[in-house]
């Protein structure tokens, strides 16, 4: 027989107030259950801590029941000190909750107070007898990272990365790296030029100043930095520490020979838009994306290139530097961690009523940008694609796309600040160009921001207030007309313009919706990536080991922007720094033998790690848990037709055989299993305790990791044991800690009641509650109404 | 498919005749006559906004009437008229989601021996060509595509408000029209003041504030180059084809040309592009020429392929 010893705290006579220790005590004696009972005041302190250790060593215990006050607060102390002694730590302790679930809670009734703890301690040993140790397990973390983006956010990474000294390989699908920043030719908030980064490779003390330019900056030369220009990412496997990559690069047809003496670019006959400048010029089949680009080569676009047709920038390249026959490249790499950054691009302006397309002189801001910057289209003078002349009148209309619920319902946070930047550069060059912003709430918030609002009306930029309904534009004079009603004063005005500039809203890159699914990652209802916690975890995901930077996440300016990815580096640098991740085997585990492959666990999990095998003639093979990306919820242990997932830790015996020693030892009449999550439900219990709020004894409290762990199987054999009610309580549906865990499980206790219904049971006696942990009346409540409906319906009859 | 009792309303039959004419000889194009009926006993709509703000009752009743007309055939209606539309068809949603106001309504209607169940569906003609005859059915007849030609379209009041009633489209942002003359060929053009109501409202009260209403859409118009108009309700007809005429002629001091925007209904438009001989069409009522436009379309339309 399993040796196990009783820890039963005093807690300095505080328990005595209103239990009767010394009857319990006897009780355990009797039943006979225990080969040692210890009883203190001190357990919480270092000479309780002592007197644990000693009751174990001299009785050779194997397992412990320590029942003082809340496992929340005193669990991972007591465990620290089991593990000296070489037990398991989740295998050879349950702690009983006498202060919180008795002795706070049940001043007036010491009668079933008493009763009430002798019952829970009872449980707790039915709970251990069955526990089953939990081994450690040790996950390899490669010190590698995928950064999938080559703009700023997924450059910043990079270098962060690269200078704590782990590898990493940058892909990105474009010619060369840079991504939007390059093209915005200044940038707030220092007013100078997009090219400016920081400069890489050096610890500490940056050679050349805080900043250099892209093509100085050693981005390209960095010895633990492979940068995969033209490549795309074509499939992700596998888990944190070990992630399967398959990548695909791109046919450049120009090699590093290249020397940029742009005589291939002259010969080339064939014509195309300028995506660098969107669309505003052209440029040749052979290009350089920028002239700053890293690599610092030509590159061949192989959708319109003539190829062995033409060849004639093969014959003109005195370096030989063209092969028209090179092919695509496929690439498998393994690599650690992943972070996804990337990117954003404009809302389609033409789904607008703001004739961009139609009508030339209809710009984005972005394209403004080319215009303005000094290195662009036109040397930094504004003008009109239609004609090319400098425009004497300016409309800027701000939220195109944004704060729309027809099409974007966010604010892009960076378009007002865009917009006055611009207005400014094009007043301080040329005073007598009109401006007039059209805008719904100009949005410049933050530290020098607002100057710049102050300082564009002072140059007599004019701001109306109010959201254009249509643009259009005048056949006879040549004009767009922007009809907008001014809301402050509810006047309709036509607006007479040369050029008109839309704030585009930012939305995801296309592809990033691919990656997404590829990674297992979640989106947002817009495309952009849910953080695992948008207040305190901004660059994690769902998915352990991937993470996330930039406007991939949402809206936001590059000083954010670099923020985000020192915060993603330092995340994946600590998981990279040790080299392995040790880990509990708490997690699920699929029974191979039993799994039809029906996939329902794949596709309910929230965090991605189950993956189907793969069996040796290739068909579909059992499930798998990837033990590094779950997170321990149980979702698909009860969401397993077959039952074929289990857990070792809140296993179905032991789940069962707590309810059941419960329901069988509980001194009160009607009895009520509440099964709580072991996040804020299980707080808010303790918080009644710490409250000294009062409810009825007759609940018993079954902790679970998610409610989502709790399937009807479990609730119908609980009712069946003999309970009267059942209570279910978890998190706020939009704030489960397991992401899903409340949502899935309010659908199955919605489903349970119908069945309940149909077996002629009151669907009332199974209720669902979600509460946030400070909510302490409403958990007193849940009891109060459980209570109440089984006093109307009374107790529960089973034939 | 659904079959439909016409209704004509007061302004069509008086003093448009030939919008009537030009949709039925649409229908006999598209040999779809069996799909409408001509039935006797309609009376007045009646009018959608004046009446039902003395006496509502009133109003749902007159209209009721009009409904039970077509119930007892066990038809539809379909109007010409966007202000038809709007009087029927927020009776026919009314009436069948407020049972006490459909009690009140039979009431007085068993007074002349009349009940209504509250079957009948209302359509305007602009549904009719969206909804039931299909841009298959249209594109495939069109033989004619008006390719150079730039048509403004103006929706009208009361096709499109309350939206919740009338349900036809976007009040804000309406394509439905657009999508039906782009059917043709021709090239809807945005302009602004789009929504603004055409005046023909304000009328009776004060002419020139008409007259200004219609002035400022035409200007609109005129700016983005439109080659006509096209509209589905003869109220916006009349003010924007003899209203123009009697505008310009106010206004002629304060602006340059006086405006000559050909005017059509939407079967009109849509009659040329399937190649109905213009003659047909009895563009000799129009009071601003349609001739240049024909001229237009006929110097570079291209036959369909």
């Amino acid at each position: 027989m399993t040796k196990i010893g009783l820890a039963l705290c005093d807690c300095f006579g505080q328990f005595a107030e209103v239990i009767d220790l010394d009857s319990i005590e006897q009780s355990m004696r009797d039943s006979g259950k225990f080969s040692v009972i210890l009883r203190k005041d001190d357990f919480c302190m270092t000479s309780g801590l002592e007197s644990i250790k000693q009751m174990i060593t001299e009785n050779n215990l194997e397992k412990i029941v320590i029942a003082a006050c809340s496992p929340k607060a005193y669990e991972t102390v007591f465990r620290k000190v089991i593990e000296e002694l070489g037990m398991n730590k989740y295998s050879s302790l349950v702690m009983v909750n006498l202060e919180n679930h008795v002795v706070a809670v049940h001043k007036e009734m010491p009668k079933e107070a008493t009763k009430k703890a002798k019952a829970l301690i009872l449980a707790a040993v039915a709970k251990i007898e069955k526990a089953e140790s939990i081994e450690k397990i040790k996950i390899p973390i490669q010190p590698t990272t995928l950064i999938i983006g080559g703009g700023i956010a997924g450059e910043t990474a990079a270098q962060e990365l690269t200078d704590l000294g782990f590898d990493v390989t940058l892909v990105e699908r474009r010619p060369s790296i840079g991504g939007r920043m390059l093209q915005l030719g200044t940038v707030y908030p220092t007013d100078d030029c997009s090219l400016c980064v920081r400069s890489s490779g050096y610890v500490g003390f940056d050679v050349g100043g805080p900043r250099r330019c892209f093509y100085r900056g050693g981005l390209g030369t960095l010895d633990k930095l492979e940068i995969l220009t033209n490549t795309e990412v074509k499939d992700v496997k596998g888990q944190i520490g070990n992630f399967k990559v398959s990548l695909e690069k791109k046919p450049r047809y120009v090699n590093e020979r290249c020397i940029n003496c742009h005589k291939c670019a002259e010969v080339c006959p064939v014509e195309v838009e300028n995506s660098f400048d969107f669309n505003l010029t052209k440029r040749k089949a052979i290009y350089r994306p920028f002239p700053q680009s890293i690599p610092p080569y030509y590159v061949i676009d192989p959708n319109i290139c003539l190829f062995e047709k033409c060849a004639k920038c093969v014959e003109i390249c005195p370096t030989n530097a063209i092969n028209l026959n090179e092919k695509s490249e496929k690439m498998e790499k393994a690599l650690g961690i992943v972070i996804m950054a990337t990117g954003f691009e404009e809302y389609d302006a033409s789904r607008l009523n703001y004739g961009y397309g139609m009508f030339p002189d209809v710009v984005t801001q972005l394209q403004l940008a080319r215009m303005l910057d000094p290195t662009g289209p036109s040397y930094g003078e504004p003008y009109r694609p239609s004609n090319q002349d400098m425009p004497q009148k300016i409309v800027m209309i701000q939220c195109a796309g944004s704060r729309d619920e027809t099409h974007m319902p966010y604010c892009s946070n960076v378009c007002c600040m865009i917009a006055l930047k611009h207005s400014i550069m094009i007043k301080e060059k040329h005073p007598e160009i009109d401006i007039t912003i059209c805008y719904m709430d100009i949005r410049s918030v933050g530290k020098n921001y607002e100057e710049y609002y102050r300082k564009a009306r002072e140059l007599g930029v004019v701001f109306l207030r109010g959201k254009p309904s249509y643009v259009v534009d005048d056949q006879r004079t040549e004009k767009i007309l922007v009809e907008v009603e001014n809301t402050l004063t509810g006047e309709f005005n036509i607006l007479e313009t040369d050029l008109v500039a839309l704030s585009m809203a930012m939305v995801p890159s296309k592809g990033s919706a691919e990656l997404a699914k590829m990674l297992g990652i979640e989106l947002d209802e817009y495309g952009f990536i849910q953080p695992l916690d948008p207040k305190i975890r901004p660059v994690e995901t769902n998915v352990a080991g991937v993470f996330a930077t930039g406007c991939t996440i949402t809206p936001m300016d590059i000083p954010t922007t670099m923020a985000y990815s020192g915060t993603a580096s330092i995340r994946a640098a600590k998981l990279m720094q040790s080299r392995e991740m040790e880990k509990d085997k708490v997690t699920a585990w699929v029974n191979q033998d039993i799994c039809s492959t029906c996939r329902i666990c794949e596709q309910v999990c929230p965090f991605s790690a189950i993956e189907m095998g793969v069996k040796e003639d290739g068909k579909l093979g059992p499930a798998e848990v990837l033990d590094a990306k779950c997170y321990a919820c149980g979702l698909c242990v009860s969401a397993c037709p077959s039952a074929a997932i289990s857990f070792k830790f809140y296993s179905e015996e032991q789940l069962k055989a707590e309810i059941s020693s419960l329901l069988h030892n509980g001194g009160t009449d009607k009895k009520i299993i509440a099964f709580l999550c072991d996040e804020c439900a299980y707080g808010t219990a303790d918080e009644a305790g710490f409250m000294g709020l009062q409810y009825d004894p007759s609940v018993y409290i079954v902790r679970v990791p998610c409610i989502s762990r709790v399937d009807p199987q479990l609730v119908l054999s609980t009712l069946q044991e003999g309970a009267d009610g059942v209570l279910v309580i978890g998190c706020l549906k939009d704030r489960c800690h397991f992401l899903k865990g409340s949502e899935v499980g309010d659908l199955r206790v919605n489903l349970l009641r119908l069945l309940l219904n149909q077996m002629g049971i009151n669907e009332e006696r199974v209720k669902m509650y979600f509460v946030d942990c400070a909510e302490v009346n409403l958990f007193t409540r849940a009891v109060e109404e459980m209570t109440q409906t089984l006093e109307t319906i009374g107790k529960l009859q089973m034939q | 498919m659904t079959e439909y009792a016409l209704f004509l309303g007061c302004m069509v039959p008086n003093r448009l005749p030939h919008l009537e004419f030009s949709f039925r000889k649409i229908l006999n194009h598209l040999d779809s006559n069996d799909l409408v009926h001509d039935i006797s006993g309609f009376g007045c709509c009646p009018e959608p906004i004046g009446f039902p703000g003395m006496d509502n009752i009133t109003f749902m009743t007159l209209a009721a009437r009009n409904l039970t007309v077509a119930e007892e055939q066990k038809l539809d209606i379909l109007t010409l008229c966007t202000g038809c539309f709007e009087s029927l068809k927020t009776a026919s949603v009314k009436l069948k989601h407020e049972p006490k106001l459909l009690e009140k309504v039979n009431k007085h209607l068993s007074k002349v021996g009349r009940e209504y169940n509250g079957t009948v569906e209302v359509k305007h003609i602009a549904q009719f060509f969206y909804d039931d005859i299909g841009f298959e059915k249209l594109k495939k007849n069109v033989v004619k595509h008006l390719d150079n030609i730039k048509v403004a379209a103006h929706y009208g009041c009361h096709l499109l408000r309350p939206s919740e009633i009338l349900a036809f489209d976007d009040p804000h942002n309406p394509t439905k029209l657009d999508e039906l003359i782009e059917a043709t060929g021709a090239k809807s053009v945005m302009y602004l003041r789009r929504d603004y109501c055409c005046g023909a409202g304000t009328k009776s009260l004060d002419g020139n504030v008409a007259a200004e209403m219609v002035m400022e859409k035409l200007r609109q118009i005129a700016r983005v180059g439109a080659d006509c108009m096209s509209v589905v309700c003869p109220f916006c007809f009349l003010q924007f084809d003899l209203g123009q005429e009697m505008a310009s002629r106010a206004f002629k001091d304060s602006y340059d040309v006086p405006y000559q925007i050909p005017v059509l209904y939407y079967t009109q438009l849509l009659g040329l592009s399937f190649g109905i001989d213009p003659k047909e069409f009895d563009f000799k009522r129009h009071r601003i020429k349609v001739k240049p436009l024909l001229e237009k379309i006929d110097a570079v339309a291209v036959p369909a392929v």
